[in-house]
């Protein structure tokens, strides 16, 4: 069973993962994962492709059953056969999808909408009022809300995915690699805007990715994978120290720069 | 081998299980309304336009075959009847599912099946809504109320197109084809024919539904869903019109005893 951060008193922690195994078939992925994700802090989850990362996302969120093992939201303990309890422990939290996930058949207004003419009963003018906010905190304005997904480049369709997932005001955010693909510049605008939303909304942020060089930018706590276990948690600048050789290859890029930055000042 | 005999039985538990869902999901029906709508125009009025070129032709060829055999025993006035029946009680049904499956059960299956795939059904699960009651659902219902409608103009084009070749191209008397068919067809017809309508209907939204929401999250998967779909939803058409014809109650009365 791996390590789990436990530097966090109970109320301090927004997700607690103990014991998590899962597998498919013969191929285990998971073998009894631990991890405290602490209370309003970004909080990024690394790892090469296939380690897992986006299966404990999707764990998280109760869209997978674990074989084993419990996750606790905000103290409650999530079970992903209970549909009703789900529902109750999902409101408070908002994912953002890796390709977006917008609804291509709903305009930017009824995807930023959906959730809440679903579950709010909101006048056609408060919803109105709520779309703006909502798309000004992701930096686009209200004459975007005509506008069909198709019609968006890859980083607006990130900022309408995200106003659409905090639209509930959830307490934890959760990202399932939400730079891959994208150009530099495109990759450090919904970095910053990770970092701005967490500030503004209060929210917990779970980031999964493999981009070290945005990690050192926004991320108060890194938890790094590697074959189903977690190999390092803790803070990001602190990952240099780790003597685990699988941490000390996937952060070396990130270290030379470092190293560098250094002898240069 | 075993795994041969199980998977039909793991295919029909997990199918129950999805309609079940879809059952359930009637609860919030009444804010789905538009959605059902909005789903009863796709698979019924925009299937009129290839529903009445298919009726059209089909009564058309009907009328010359059933004369050509008719006329053989100096039978030429129960064309009508013949047509009527045939036309109400087994092609109509059987061509609307068909036509249907094609056009609108593959659109379903490919529209669920990419949601599927780009993760949109998971980020509406995300977002608190149900995808049964919101995606599955009206469509079944469209589905299941739609091609009854659809069977039963089916019917009145293929008859017309009937009597035009009877009348035109065979040089019949046309009202004696009217007075026949009307003659011929009674209720106990038009309910075997809308019953098999309503059941070929429920089929291929019910299949069209399952096979996009079950879509490997891959390339591939939107092709083989929809492929699946169309090729089962066939299928089930042809054997449950089989065993309808056979065991279904020609008289309709037993459902008031």
């Amino acid at each position: 069973m791996t390590q789990a951060s436990s530097s966090y008193s109970d109320n301090d922690i927004a997700v607690k993962v103990r014991g998590l195994e899962k597998g498919f078939g013969q191929f285990k992925i998971h073998h009894g994962l631990n991890l405290d994700i602490p209370r309003g802090k970004v909080t990024y989850i690394m790892g090469g492709s296939g380690c897992g990362k986006s299966l404990l996302l999707k764990q998280i969120m109760g869209f997978i059953e674990p074989d084993k093992g419990t996750i606790f939201i905000n103290g409650e303990q999530m079970i992903a056969s209970d549909h009703r309890q789900l529902k109750q422990v999902r409101k408070h939290m908002g994912i953002l999808f890796q390709n977006s996930a917008l609804f291509d058949s709903l305009s930017v207004y009824n995807n930023v909408a959906f959730s809440l003419k679903e579950q709010l009963n909101l006048s056609k003018s408060e919803t109105d009022k709520r779309v703006e906010e909502l798309l000004l905190s992701v930096g686009l304005t209200f004459e975007h809300s005509k506008k069909m997904p198709g019609e968006l480049s890859g980083g607006q369709r990130k900022r309408v995915a995200l106003a659409r997932a905090i639209a509930l005001k959830p307490s934890i955010m959760m990202y399932d690699e939400p730079t891959t693909g994208l150009d530099p510049i495109t990759t450090m605008m919904v970095t910053n805007l990770i970092k701005n939303v967490s500030t503004q909304h209060d929210l917990t942020s779970i980031v999964i990715s493999h981009d070290t060089h945005v990690v050192f930018t926004v991320a108060e706590h890194i938890a790094f994978m590697k074959d189903g276990e977690f190999k390092y948690v803790g803070a990001p600048w602190d990952v240099f120290k780790s003597k685990d050789p699988d941490v000390q290859e996937f952060f070396a890029l990130e270290a030379n720069r470092k190293r560098e930055s250094q002898e240069n000042a | 081998m075993l795994s041969l005999a199980i998977s039909p039985i793991t295919f029909l538990g997990k199918l129950s299980s999805f309609i079940w869902n879809a059952v359930v999901g009637l609860k919030n029906f009444h804010r789905r309304l538009p959605i059902f709508l909005q789903q009863f125009d796709f698979i019924s009025v925009e299937s009129l336009l290839v529903v009445t070129f298919s009726a059209i032709f089909i009564g058309a060829v009907l009328s010359f075959q059933t004369y050509t055999a008719l006329h053989l025993f100096g039978m030429d006035s129960f064309l009508g009847s013949s047509v009527g029946i045939a036309l109400m009680r087994e092609l109509a049904p059987v061509f609307c599912g068909i036509m249907v499956a094609a056009r609108a059960g593959a659109a379903i299956a490919a529209e669920i099946a990419t949601m599927r795939v780009t993760e949109q059904i998971d980020a509406m699960e995300a977002l608190g809504t149900d995808p049964f009651d919101y995606l599955v659902t009206p469509r079944i219902l469209a589905g299941t109320i739609g091609l009854p409608i659809l069977c039963i103009y089916f019917t009145l084009i293929g008859c017309g197109s009937g009597w035009f070749i009877a009348k035109v191209v065979l040089a019949t008397d046309g009202a004696v084809y009217w007075q026949q068919l009307a003659w011929a067809v009674d209720f106990n017809d038009v309910w075997q024919g809308l019953t098999k309508a309503c059941i070929f209907g429920f089929f291929l939204s019910v299949l069209g539904c399952f096979y996009g929401y079950n879509a490997q999250s891959n390339a591939e998967g939107v092709g083989v869903a929809t492929n699946q779909a169309v090729v089962t939803s066939v299928l089930w058409i042809l054997f449950s019109d089989y065993v309808m014809t056979a065991y279904l109650p020609y008289d309709p009365s037993f459902l008031i005893l």
